[in-house]
């Protein structure tokens, strides 16, 4: 069976989607067949990564938890990303959210079925037979969140070196251990002080006692890019992609 | 804080934290595989079928698991909560963390 990958956080803005769609074109090049939910129904945007406009897609997974349609009818191949650096076998899905503004506030005055999502989930692992379904959740305590928590093989937290992140970092901690949540794995974003990253990273794993998978800069080479594309692919020998390959090696190793 | 939401039956992915760990493990892994039944369960987490049945049925009892009918052994299947507005978890779960 395939490994559950959640990426969270417990603020927005800390680089989820970016570290997601990274993680899952480097897993992809590696030959493995991934798939990536873009849960955060409430405010989605990792197709834009992708370069999936919202025109193009039919369904998104609003339109599966209504049951408009399957979930792998949702699944849009954005392997383009690799060009052509994707090994035989290998595969790269998104399931977007929708970008409707009615869409998404019916979301939020109806709800849906929680379990429609989490046999979605279990369905696209079978279907694409995946090797890896990556989870871009929606930051912060929720119900959608305690699900994914629940469900995943691995939990990756990102956090910024800041007071508010590292406090509401120890909460999803607590609940991943509660949830015994098998790999919980943490990655350091938007670091300021370079010659202090390996302090900042001893210090997070003695706070937290889970481990930290790397350090990366607060860079303007990313925010240039501005999540118009998948950064390791357009900057194969930058410092910050070989974090990220270190961390698609050790969650693939999980 | 605003009054809880009855769960008339199924569960809300915040109800996994008041459970006992072993009733927990078991919803847990049933939400992954989508079904199971007691045999399954006794194997996969090494228990003798009395403790297995008694875990699922305490599960059936709480309307968190629901056995599909069907020709051969029991198959349990998660029960979830029905549709609810996204967001606030149901219950207080701040009252379950310990930290
Ligand atoms: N290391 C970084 N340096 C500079 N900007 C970054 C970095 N990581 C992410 N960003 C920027 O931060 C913003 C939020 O990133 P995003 O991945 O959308 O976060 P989230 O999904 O957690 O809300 C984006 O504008 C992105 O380009
Ligand atoms: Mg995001």
């Amino acid at each position: 069976m395939g490994k559950i990958v959640s990426i969270h956080s417990f603020r927005g803005g800390t680089g989820k989607s970016n570290v997601t769609a990274n993680l899952a074109a480097l897993l992809a090049r590696q030959g493995k067949r991934v798939g990536i939910v873009d849960t955060d129904i409430q405010s989605p945007g990792i197709h834009v990564l992708f370069n999936l406009s919202p025109e193009r897609f039919r369904y998104a997974l609003n339109d599966y938890l209504w049951g408009k349609c399957r979930i792998e009818d949702a699944a849009y191949d954005v392997s383009g990303v690799l060009q052509g650096q994707c090994p035989r076998g290998s595969c790269l899905y998104l399931i977007p959210g929708s970008m409707r503004t009615g869409e998404i506030t019916r979301i939020l005055r109806d709800g849906y079925d929680v379990g429609l999502l989490n046999s979605g989930f279990q369905e696209l692992m079978e279907r694409l037979d995946l090797t890896h379904l990556l989870i871009d959740t929606h930051p912060g305590v929720n119900e959608e969140t305690l699900l994914s928590i629940a469900i995943s093989d691995v939990l990756l937290l990102i956090l910024r070196p800041d007071q508010q992140d590292y406090q509401g970092t120890a909460i999803t901690v607590e609940l991943a251990r509660q949830l015994e949540v098998e790999n919980l794995f943490m990655l350091i974003n938007k670091a300021i002080n370079p010659q202090d990253f390996a302090a900042l990273k001893q210090r997070v794993e003695s706070t937290y006692h889970v481990p930290v998978l790397g350090v990366m800069p607060l860079s303007g080479d990313v925010a240039i890019l501005g999540s118009g594309g998948i950064f390791s692919l357009v900057n194969p020998e930058h410092p910050i992609t070989a974090v990220l390959e270190f961390a698609a090696q050790q969650i693939d190793a999980a | 804080m605003p009054p809880d939401i009855p769960t008339d039956s199924g569960f809300r992915a915040s109800d996994l934290l008041s459970l006992p760990s072993s009733e927990r493990r078991v919803l847990q892994w049933l939400m992954r595989q989508g079904a199971g039944s007691l045999r399954e369960v006794a194997d996969h987490f090494q228990l003798m079928d009395e403790d297995a049945e008694s875990i699922l049925l305490a599960l059936e009892k709480q309307g968190y698991i629901f056995a599909a009918a069907g020709n051969g052994p029991k198959s349990y299947r998660p029960r979830f909560g029905s549709s609810r507005p996204a967001g606030a978890p149901s219950i207080d779960i701040w009252s379950k963390l310990t930290g």
